[in-house]
């Protein structure tokens, strides 16, 4: 039965959300009031004092709304409907400095890059509903199974449709182009909803449909997707890693990071769908850390991009070059700061770490070549994580300060930060307690629902393959460094020599710009990896007008033909007595021959 | 009230309404006009309320010559408003009504562009007269009652592309949109003569009665000559050049006749056509090849649309050029429909009141553009947002309800013709990407020329703009609504239109 378009209009107007909808949308709408409240005196900057704040503030709830009902759909269409929703908003959200004409390219750049994406999924979703006729969640299962029978080449199509649609969103490489330009472009806080939340609803997207939706009806077609998820996982943490070190704009940094985050993911997901059918607990554990990094990134993005936020909201600069020495004039900004950058480069105690490790533990433990190799080009990736956490921490609030005073940020933009860094430490240093949520939220998946979880406890977690208790983890990091210092302490006294450049002495802070430094091979590999947009460079055929332009080639010449033969017509008529005589001559004899003729 | 009476006041109150604004005084021309304009939709409002879902037929009956003639009656006049009807009649009555609100401050001496000295009681005699003509033509139970009405408005529109007499250009372009869809008048009534001198009936359906059959080439060739007449109105491809060179009409005629209503006359007259076809099994009892030729001749007609977008200077020539890859739509879907596809024609129908909405949104937000800064250049124009904010919000709308962007009403008819093309399968899928293609185009093309001109910082022409008028906001405003909403009060009417013509 095909639904009437009176029955897709009701659909607009009731929502569900189950476990694995509400692991997203409860961190999301924490985000979207903190960023609002970060939001209200990062506005009063004299840049945005020619924009309206009704707009703003719209379009802001626009997005949330649009938010939170892509995570509450139930079917197809309101699914899309949302995305769009959120899309349009998030649009006018990013351009919302509006006479700044780099903003806007940035801004066209990510609406058409992510509408083809809506396209796309368009597209997939007009096929499903031509081939199985109904749009709700529930029945999709069966038809996914339906056409994995009859025809796996068009599933495969719509599959494929779907990646290419929520890799956009999530910003796998190389679909995430928009990021690195969209994300300068924001004000911070709607940066920090945009990576936060709204890349993450292209995950949600893999989630749902990859996994929740085609897992069980399809697990051949299933593990086909896995193994691409994991490749594009690969690509964009590799990629979105050394892009993010060669970067040296703080936003643009943490774009690239945003990359390589859901890169780190998506590898997370796709070795989850792989292992499903043959490792059901190795499954269980490469899509537990799927979630808890996704959950965590929530408010680790958020807190990265306040802090890039604050920094410029007091020096006007996103350029890492020309900040450095922050820590001390603005404290509260450094400390969650230094919080967030430590929990990205997975420093154990807290939130990133505790993903990685679980994802290796899948991969490494499969005992499948690919995914052992997709386990270690993760380990990579974490390096390269380190390497630019480093940066950005160091270049922006460590060595020689640039700027005399205090010059911390606001007491709501202060609180906004702590918010997210107790966020942040709560879920490193008690992932137990998370992961036990979250592998509950798990058993919605109808291939998991009869897996038993690892066992969870508050302070860590343990399971057929191993167990993590970053507690320990931490005590012994702790008493490390606390050895090594008095070791070294003792032995090397600070010594200090004349060097033989110049014969000066040389102080620590005379080598401050790290932003630059050894990155800069990197940054020079990645402009071939991330081409900027030249829009001037399009050429336009001339023949284009003339071919299209019917007056010329048809109606004005049929028209002088018309007007010549009127003419030669006209001829006839000269006035002259003895030619009409012979006209009704010819005409006279012509009638006499008629009767003649039609007699034979 | 009797039906009939409800059918007379739809086309006969604009009528007297135009009359009586032409010859009262000029003080209270402008209250006349908006409580015609006014009285005119609420009459199509209940018409729509009252028989849109169920459908109605009151026959008049004809001429007695004729029925001496044929030896039996036939009937050449009569009211038919059903689901298809009520869709373009609503756009009609209610973009009507915002363009003539609109046009009380547009057309006068404070318009920049073209300060008119013109008597406004001309304009406002011929506009009215559209309306009236146009809710005639879409209540037409019959091919003949129809083709009066149709030239009526050809009439109204050569009348009101010439309003600016002194304007370089006007009257040429006014003769050139005359030309060409009287002409496509000529193939319609030729068409309309042979049908009924060899059927006795001037009914929608009368194909069937053909002696040779509705499938044979006689059928083929009447409904071509038919189709003929139809391009022309709704400048599709080969008659597209006359739409474009029309844009120096004032911007209420632009987007009213030119872009929500008299261009949809064709479209109407082609879905009006499929649908009534009986049906025969899966598809209606259409000639064979009568799909194929329509789908081939919309997407020619997108594709020469589209391609010439990127040369635009004049905004309202861009929005020309779309209105004719909009109409495309239309045309696809009846194309569609003629296929067997239901869906595709129910989104067709949708589709005519969506994109009619979406594109007078556009056509008034320009129209603003050129009353305060004097000038539609795309070059001139820059960061407007602040000296026109309700227009830059209009033209986003506008941009994203006639490309397709949920939650806009575009959407909704996008997905309904989409999908039913895609349901086809076959050739059906390949249209469907295809025009999902073209709305991604002209999404981007419109989103970018849109930003140039409403973002950015002020270009000297924007600095020296004079402010909006009140009552063009409103007409603004209202019709941004209309693009939110259309899909509540269309879904309903677009689900009771049917292939296979009365049940």
């Amino acid at each position: 039965m095909v639904p009437t378009m009176t029955s897709l209009g009701s659909l607009l107007f009731a929502w569900r959300f189950d476990a694995l909808s509400a692991v997203l949308a409860v961190p999301a709408l924490l985000l979207l009031i903190i960023a609002g409240v970060y939001a209200l005196p990062y506005l009063d900057q004299p840049r945005y004092r020619e924009e309206s704040r009704v707009r703003y503030w719209l379009l802001y709830i626009l997005f949330g709304a649009g938010i939170l009902a892509t995570l509450g759909a139930k079917d197809l269409l309101q699914f899309l409907v949302s995305w769009e929703v959120m899309t349009v908003a998030s649009y006018v959200l990013v351009a919302y400095e509006t006479h700044d004409a780099s903003v806007l390219r940035a801004a066209f750049k990510y609406f058409v890059m992510t509408h083809v994406a809506t396209a796309c999924l368009l597209l997939a979703i007009l096929l499903l509903w031509a081939k199985g006729g109904v749009l709700d969640f529930g029945a999709l299962p069966d038809t996914l199974a339906r056409l994995s029978v009859e025809s796996p080449w068009l599933l495969h199509t719509i599959l494929a449709l779907m990646f290419v649609g929520f890799a956009t969103k999530a910003g796998l490489w190389p679909f995430g182009d928009w990021l690195p330009d969209a994300h300068p472009a924001a004000p911070a806080p709607v940066s920090a909803v945009l990576s936060g939340v709204m890349v993450k609803i292209g995950l949600y997207g893999f989630l749902r449909f990859f996994l929740w939706a085609l897992a069980p009806a399809a697990p051949n077609a299933a593990i086909v997707w896995g193994y691409v998820l994991v490749a594009a996982g690969v690509c964009s943490a590799v990629v979105g890693g050394f892009a993010a070190c060669a970067a040296s704009d703080t936003k643009v940094l943490l774009a690239y990071s945003s990359v390589a985050q859901s890169g780190l993911i998506s590898v997370a997901i796709g070795a989850g769908l792989v292992l499903l059918p043959t490792h059901p607990a190795l499954a269980q554990l490469a899509l537990l850390a799927a979630l808890f990094h996704t959950v965590s990134d929530v408010a680790v993005k958020g807190l990265l991009f306040f802090a890039a936020g604050s920094v410029q909201y007091r020096t006007g600069s996103r350029r890492l070059e020309e900040m450095g020495g922050l820590f001390n004039a603005m404290p509260v900004s450094g400390w969650t700061a230094l919080i967030a950058s430590l929990s990205i480069a997975g420093f154990p105690p807290l939130t990133a770490f505790i993903g990685k490790w679980l994802m290796l533990q899948a991969t490494v433990l499969s005992t499948m070549p690919l995914l052992i190799a997709a386990g270690l080009a993760v380990l990579l990736a974490s390096v390269l994580s380190i390497l630019y956490a480093v940066k950005f921490f160091s270049a922006a609030f460590l060595s020689r300060p640039m700027r005399p005073g205090r010059l911390e940020v606001p007491a709501a933009m202060q609180g906004a930060q702590v918010a997210l860094a107790v966020a942040v430490l709560a879920m490193g240093l008690a992932p137990g307690y998370w992961l036990g949520l979250f592998s509950t939220a798990l058993q919605v998946v109808p291939a998991l629902a009869t897996t038993a979880g690892p066992s969870v406890g508050v302070i860590g977690v343990a399971s057929a393959s191993g167990a993590v208790m970053p507690i320990i983890l931490v005590v012994g990091a702790a008493w490390t460094c606390v050895l090594t210092l008095l070791a070294l302490g003792r032995a090397r006294p600070v010594r200090r020599v004349e060097t033989w450049m110049g014969g000066a002495v040389v102080a620590g802070e005379m080598a401050p710009v790290i932003s630059l430094g050894f990155f800069v091979p990197l940054r020079d590999m990645m402009h071939a990896v991330y081409l900027p947009l030249r829009w001037h460079a399009l050429h336009r055929p001339a023949w284009v007008l003339p071919t299209a332009d019917a007056d010329r080639w048809l109606f004005r010449p049929a028209a002088a033909q018309a007007r010549r033969l009127s003419e030669a017509l006209g001829r006839l008529h000269t006035g002259a007595p003895h030619r009409y005589i012979v006209w009704q001559l010819i005409g006279t004899l012509l009638l006499l021959l008629l009767p003649i003729l039609q007699s034979r | 009230m009797p039906d009939l009476a409800w059918m007379q006041a739809l086309w006969c109150v604009p009528l007297l309404g135009a009359l009586v604004t032409r010859v009262a005084p000029r003080r209270g021309a402008d209250a006349l006009a908006l409580v015609t304009a006014g009285g005119a939709a609420l009459i199509a409002c209940f018409v729509v309320w009252q028989f849109g879902v169920a459908g109605v037929t009151i026959p008049l009956g004809g001429l007695p010559m004729v029925d001496r003639a044929f030896g039996h009656p036939v009937a050449l006049f009569g009211y038919h408003v059903d689901a298809l009807a009520s869709l373009v009649l609503l756009g009609n009555a209610l973009i009507g009504l915002a363009c003539v609100l609109y046009a009380i401050a547009y057309v006068g001496p404070l318009n920049r562009e073209l300060p008119a000295s013109n008597d406004r009681r001309v304009f406002y005699f011929w506009f009215l007269l559209f309306i009236g003509a146009m809710a005639g033509l879409v209540t037409s139970s019959t091919l003949l009652q129809l083709f009066l009405f149709w030239e009526i408005t050809t009439i109204c529109s050569w009348a009101l592309i010439g309003f600016y007499q002194e304007e370089h250009g006007a009257l040429a372009a006014a003769y050139k949109a005359f030309l060409m869809t009287a002409g496509g008048g000529l193939a319609l009534f030729a068409a309309l003569i042979v049908l009924l001198s060899a059927t006795g009936s001037a009914s929608f359906d009368a194909f069937a009665l053909l002696p040779s059959g509705a499938r044979s080439s006689l059928a083929l060739t009447l409904i071509l000559l038919m189709c003929v007449g139809a391009w022309a109105k709704s400048g599709q491809v080969p008659f597209h050049t006359w739409l474009p060179d029309a844009m120096v009409a004032p911007t209420p005629v632009s987007a009213y006749l030119h872009a929500a209503s008299m261009v949809n006359a064709g479209a109407y007259l082609v879905l009006r056509l499929v649908t009534s076809a009986p049906m025969d099994g899966a598809s209606p009892t259409l000639p064979a090849s009568l799909g194929a030729v329509l789908a081939l001749m919309g997407i020619v007609t997108l594709v020469v649309a589209v391609m010439q977008f990127f040369y635009q200077q004049d905004l309202k020539r861009l929005l020309a050029l779309s209105t004719i890859a909009g109409l495309a739509y239309v045309f696809i879907g009846a194309a569609l429909g003629a296929l067997g596809s239901e869906r595709a024609a129910q989104g067709a129908a949708l589709h005519i009141l969506a994109h009619g909405a979406g594109k007078g949104l556009l056509f008034l937000s320009v129209g603003t553009l050129s009353y305060t800064m004097g000038t539609r250049r795309i070059g001139d124009l820059a960061g407007v947002l602040r000296a026109a904010p309700v227009a830059a919000i209009g033209f986003l709308i506008g941009t994203l309800t006639v490309t397709g962007v949920p939650p806009f009403a575009g959407f909704w008819s996008k997905f309904a013709l989409i999908g039913g093309a895609i349901q086809l399968g076959g050739w059906g899928t390949a249209i469907g990407v295809l025009l999902l293609a073209e709305s991604v185009v002209a999404f981007a093309w419109l989103l970018w020329v849109g930003q140039k001109v409403f973002l950015g910082e002020p270009s000297p022409a924007v600095l020296a703009a004079t402010r909006p008028s009140r009552v063009m906001d409103a007409a603004l405003v209202f019709l941004m609504l209309l693009c939110l909403l259309v899909p509540l009060v269309g879904f309903p009417l677009a689900d009771a239109v049917h292939l296979g013509g009365v049940r």
